[in-house]
């Protein structure tokens, strides 16, 4: 498993914004860290990954497949959580993941479907309509949908927001957990969430991707340092 | 309280109307051009014969039938109003919550609020006497009292309704025994459409009791072009229940691109349950008709059993056209077209023909417009 994204490019000629060109490979294994302020681009670069939008040039190719629009069975692989978490607002958690199981055609659903809820410690709201949950109960029915099929690729648009202090602690081990084949890319504009978790970090600025060069060798505090500075360069930061 | 400050919230809510219209400008011109050609088509083509169907009814019975109608819409306009009313007061986030938390004079967007409904109820039913109540209405003072307050109280009584509003606990809606992929995505629709999404269910409801209201029409021989409108009024019923199921599944389209559905596969989910749906309610209207009137007319009630299934069978052609997340558009569209195809059929059941042929191009021109939307 591995991604390669080669000269991607997406343009909005309404808002005069561009991405890219991007070029870019994560290896199996790879848990990758994106931050960007609002409006570089992190969503249209998921959009594009998960095939739910096409490119105007370049190409994303994920486990040896061509990504667009048209990859149905590709997209299977994928787990995704968008930052604007919209679910249905007549159904429960329960039947929505029902339904996600029975989409990737698992097998023994109730088996399944209480592990997922007890994982997210979503069985106590399991029942009720997703309208009437909170943001929080809500992102934890988005990360069961993301996560159930233990996806090859997992993207996570800011998945820690709205999470309490224990359900964040779930979402961590889940991405330590992940395997050595699965590539995990989680933005966010919290360093400290990921600083632990991912292996490289890259900066999103005015539709280009940044590498963060030390992040890999760097400790925990280093790597808050290090984010820090592509924000804040040393000379502008105030002093406390 | 300041009421030039009150004045000043209004301006800006009401701003957001033209921003947003200013916005959609394209989308807006496109489906106002379209419904302009379609209504000057329809009304070029037909004009003769339905002038031709009107002078067979008698005119006293033609006013009552305007009268019966247009106070049908008076009182469907009050519980209409109540919903802008609803979200004004109530929505979160939205300019009154924004005033409030930057610390306007709670009397200041008190008096807004009120400003604001009273803007609405005018604009709304001043639309409602323009256009309908003045020309087809023919009451007397005391009766558009009566009739207007009756609406009023209608539109209370729904805004009552929303606060009342309780939290069930639901009951699973799928089960857990092995489906296929597309018996999944079409018992996920269609359950939710008959157990769960209230105003799907409301809309299905009316439906049902406009046939049964067309069927006792039908039995008291009253003129059959009344039956056809009762037939196209069902029909349009139908065809908002999945219409506003769209809507919903749309809130959460990236889970459906997620799990791998394909423009297709999803357009062939829906047609399923329109089928099913134009089935079921043509069906009644048989049942309805034959259990009136018996064998007496067959071919009225084969046009009328056509009329009310046409209308369900144009949402898969069309969801995907313009904007399938805005049922209203949706419900418009189909309108449109189901009445243009419906006086068709009326006049000569071999217009039945033109169904195929317009869905099949509907459908061709919105190919691959689910990952578009």
């Amino acid at each position: 498993m591995a991604l390669f994204l080669e000269d991607l490019t997406k343009g909005f000629p309404q808002s005069g914004f561009k991405l890219g060109p991007l070029t870019l490979t994560l290896e199996a294994g790879s848990r990758l860290a994106l931050f960007g302020k609002n409006g570089a681009g992190k969503t249209t670069l998921f959009q594009l990954l998960t095939g739910h939008m096409t490119a105007d040039a370049g190409t994303i190719r994920i486990a040896g497949q061509m990504m667009n629009v048209s990859a149905f069975e590709l997209k299977k692989k994928i787990g995704y959580l968008p930052q604007h978490l919209e679910l249905p607002r007549w159904v429960s958690a329960y039947d929505l993941i029902t339904y996600a199981l029975k989409l990737y055609e698992f097998e023994n659903l109730v088996t399944h479907r209480t592990a997922i809820l007890e994982r997210w410690d979503a069985a106590y709201y399991a029942n009720k309509p997703l309208g009437a949950c909170s943001y929080g109960m809500q992102k934890r029915v988005g990360l069961a949908l993301a996560t159930l099929h233990s996806p090859e690729l997992l993207i996570l648009d800011e998945p820690f927001s709205g999470l309490d202090l224990f359900h964040i602690r779930t979402l961590e081990d889940l991405i330590a957990a992940r395997t050595a084949d699965q590539i995990t890319i989680v933005s966010t504009h919290v360093a400290s969430h990921v600083a632990r978790l991912c292996d490289r970090a890259i900066v999103i600025r005015d539709g280009h991707l940044n590498e963060i060069e030390d992040w890999n060798s760097a400790g925990f505090m280093e790597r808050l340092d290090l984010m820090e500075d592509q924000f804040f360069p040393k000379p502008l930061r105030s002093s406390p | 309280m300041s009421l030039s400050r009150s004045l000043r919230l209004t301006w800006t809510h009401n701003k957001q109307f033209f921003q947003k219209l200013r916005y959609d400008l394209g989308r807006e011109l496109v489906v106002l051009i379209s419904s302009a050609v379609l209504l000057g088509l329809f009304a070029y083509i037909f004009r003769d014969f339905i002038n031709d169907k009107l002078k067979a009814i008698p005119p006293s019975e033609q006013a009552s039938i305007a009268r019966g109608f247009a106070t049908f819409l008076l009182l469907l306009t009050g519980p209409l109003l109540a919903s802008p009313i609803h979200r004004l007061w109530r929505d979160e986030p939205s300019l009154r919550s924004f005033a409030n938390r930057s610390g306007e004079n709670p009397r200041t967007i008190s008096g807004f609020l009120v400003i604001q409904t009273f803007i609405i109820l005018v604009f709304g039913f001043g639309i409602y006497w323009q256009f309908i109540g003045r020309p087809w209405g023919h009451w007397d003072v005391l009766q558009i009292a009566l009739w207007q307050s009756a609406s009023l109280c209608l539109g209370i009584f729904r805004l009552v309704l929303h606060k009342e509003k309780t939290l069930p606990s639901f009951k699973p809606l799928l089960n857990d025994q092995p489906s296929t992929r597309i018996e999944t995505l079409i018992a996920w629709r269609w359950k939710q459409i008959f157990l769960r999404n209230r105003i799907a269910k409301l809309c299905l409801m009316l439906a049902f009791l406009l046939q049964i209201f067309g069927g006792a029409l039908f039995a008291l021989k009253a003129p059959f072009p009344l039956a056809v409108l009762i037939a196209m009024g069902s029909g349009i019923l139908i065809a908002c229940a999945p219409s506003f199921q769209l809507e919903e599944d749309m809130r959460a389209i990236w889970f459906e691109r997620q799990v791998g559905s394909s423009h297709a596969e999803y357009v062939a989910v829906y047609q399923k349950i329109c089928q099913n749906l134009a089935l079921v309610f043509g069906l009644s209207v048989l049942l309805i008709s034959f259990a009136t009137r018996g064998i007496a007319a067959p071919t009225d009630t084969l046009k009328l059993f056509a009329i009310t299934a046409l209308f369900p069978l144009l949402l898969p052609a069309v969801m995907f056209q313009i904007a399938p997340e805005r049922p209203v558009l949706q419900i418009m569209t189909i309108t449109l077209i189901g009445i243009f195809l419906g006086t068709a059929i009326f006049a000569h059941w071999a217009s039945v023909a033109l169904v195929p042929i317009a869905l099949v191009y509907a459908k061709q021109y919105q190919q691959n417009n689910f990952y578009r939307s």
